[in-house]
């Protein structure tokens, strides 16, 4: 089974390595994995999107257009994005960067991401990190130990630690929503 | 080895780069294809070699042409606006019958148009873009794996004839990651070109052998010899000598034609028993593989013919495949360029009809499977032996 996930957001978002990650995450678990990167031609902001596709066979167009999971970081990548996303898909927002949610029949997630990240970690920067986890904690599409060995084989050791922090409370934001809102999707 | 980890294709460009023994890289960073330069310019250093960011594309190539001639193997990259502006030193490469590798990750144009959106605009510039009557091999992967591994080719046809060799991929294949092994860098050290032995005394620098491509002697070798734009004899020197200029023209193309065995590389998949064929390459050619997975599952004959060499073109197998389907659809990210060129070896034995996309999005596996969709629907009335004229699907 083909799993189509689209990461968005700006760039500076660490839009790009997450995708990294999660692939990485996804062939340690044996399973095939692409990722296709499309930004606008800014050097710093701008859109970012990222593309990541799991499958069991072969992966032929590595390019996602029937978007099981989208995550968006801000408010133009949802916007965007949304109608790339399949009817039964879902939807995982970051609250404070996305104050308008289309409503549809996907399930969303509105999760602090960003404002966590910064209370807990002391900044914004592994907030890609957090998403992450969230992204395993809902969907089961990756395990939260391959992510840390993906995670601990694309970041330098000196921020592996606060990385990996990252990831866990990213987990334990998800865990606790989906407690309330079962998940439809996966 | 390392271990399977993902990689872009432009890392894995440089990454092969390396392999093959290119230990020269000049250039001056484009997107979509900055990636080469910059792992080029980490890596370079670290097994002996030279990299060099130029003040321009014009000349990055001379940097490369003359790190070749003396006896490096030397890559540059670039994308559509560089492109063009390597197009005179292209041509004097072609000439001079100095080896090098050219990248030109394309983007879409004319002029410096969508910086990051991928096309295939630039498959005609590839072959006639310099002035000047001469072949040109041109190659055209689809995968990160098939980046690497045409990347080595490039390299090896290159010093095989004598001739700059183009490796052109589009934005997504430059810039989407797939899993793969990279060879270590370990035991990688400075490499320079072997000179042929047991050189004569009265050594001619353009004197062919009988598969026509003269031995290479790098300069500072000991042989002293002459290199020049102007058309030029066996010796190196310039001729107006008709017999002689057009000797040298027919050797040119001869060396590459006569030898098409060595170089032409195509992919046939499920085209047996297929009434409709696609023709695609890069990108597109892995949204046509699954379009016609797609169109099998749903009872559609059709097949796929993917070629990873665009010039030479693959001329006869493109017209065995024209004598066997009814249709053949060109999916390609311009208005129409390989199109011409299928239509031409079909010679009217199929229907070839252009599937062409330039919004800056790659094509879809849906929209090639819409354009099967119609032709397996609606069967020519005139049957195959009347080959339609060329048309837009869709």
């Amino acid at each position: 089974m083909r799993m189509e996930i689209r990461l968005a957001g700006a760039g500076g978002q660490g839009i790009v390595l997450a995708s990294m990650i999660l692939g990485e995450a996804a062939l340690l678990e044996g399973k095939k994995a692409a990722c296709f990167h499309a930004y606008g031609p800014e050097s710093r902001g701008g859109a970012s999107r990222a593309d990541v596709i799991i499958s069991q066979e072969a992966i032929e167009y590595p390019v996602a257009r029937n978007v099981d999971l989208l995550l968006a970081l801000t408010q133009e990548a949802c916007t965007q994005f949304w109608k790339d996303l399949r009817p039964s898909g879902m939807l995982i927002v970051d609250g404070s960067s996305v104050p308008s949610v289309p409503h549809g029949e996907s399930a969303v997630y509105v999760l602090p991401i960003v404002e966590v990240a910064r209370r807990t970690l002391g900044t914004s920067v592994p907030a890609n990190v957090v998403a992450l986890g969230a992204i395993s904690a809902l969907t089961g599409v990756v395990g939260e130990e391959a992510l840390e060995e993906a995670i601990a084989s694309r970041i330098r050791p000196g921020a592996l630690q606060h990385n990996l922090r990252a990831l866990r409370i990213g987990f334990e934001l998800a865990r606790g929503v989906r407690e309330s809102t079962p998940a439809k999707v996966f | 080895m390392g271990r399977v980890r993902l990689v872009r294709g432009n890392v894995a460009c440089a990454r092969a780069a390396i392999a093959a023994g290119c230990r020269f890289y000049a250039g001056y960073p484009i997107t979509p294809s900055s990636e080469i330069a910059e792992e080029m310019a980490a890596l370079l250093p670290k097994v002996g070699g030279v990299f060099v960011q130029m003040e321009d594309e014009i000349a990055s190539l001379a940097a490369c042409i003359g790190a070749s001639i003396g006896g490096l193997l030397a890559m540059t990259a670039t994308s559509g606006p560089g492109f063009s502006l390597m197009q005179e030193h292209l041509g004097f490469a072609a000439l001079a019958e100095i080896p090098c590798v050219v990248v030109d990750v394309m983007r879409l144009g004319p002029s410096t148009g969508l910086p990051t959106a991928p096309s295939q605009g630039d498959v005609y510039q590839a072959r006639w873009g310099t002035h000047g009557d001469r072949p040109s091999i041109v190659l055209a992967p689809a995968s990160v794996r098939e980046v690497y591994d045409l990347t080595i080719r490039a390299f090896q046809l290159s010093e095989r004839f004598r001739t700059p060799v183009i490796l052109l991929y589009d934005e997504v294949v430059g810039h989407m990651m797939e899993p793969m092994e990279l060879p270590s860098l370990e035991g990688m050290g400075p490499v320079r070109r072997a000179n042929p032995v047991d050189l004569p005394k009265d050594y001619l620098p353009y004197a062919a052998d009988e598969d026509g491509v003269p031995p290479l002697v790098s300069f500072g070798s000991g042989v002293r010899y002459h290199i020049t734009g102007l058309i030029h004899d066996e010796s190196g020197f310039p001729t107006q000598d008709p017999a002689k200029v057009s000797s040298l023209l027919r050797r040119l193309h001869e060396k590459i034609s006569r030898n098409l065995h060595e170089i032409v590389s195509v992919e046939p998949f499920l085209l047996e028993d297929a009434e409709v064929a696609v023709f695609a390459y890069g990108i597109v050619a892995r949204a046509a593989r699954e379009a016609v997975q797609e169109a099998r599952a749903r009872g559609m004959r059709v097949g796929l013919l993917r070629s990873s060499v665009l010039w030479p073109f693959p001329e006869d197998a493109v017209r065995e495949v024209a004598r066997t389907v009814r249709a053949i659809v060109v999916a390609e990210m311009n208005l129409g360029q390989m199109v011409y060129e299928v239509e031409r070896a079909a010679g009217g034995r199929a229907e070839v009809v252009g599937c062409f996309q330039v919004d800056g999005r790659p094509i879809s596996p849906e929209t090639i499977l819409d354009a099967v969709s119609t032709l397996c629907a609606h069967p020519s009335p005139s049957g195959k032996s009347k080959g339609g004229r060329l048309k837009e699907g869709n």
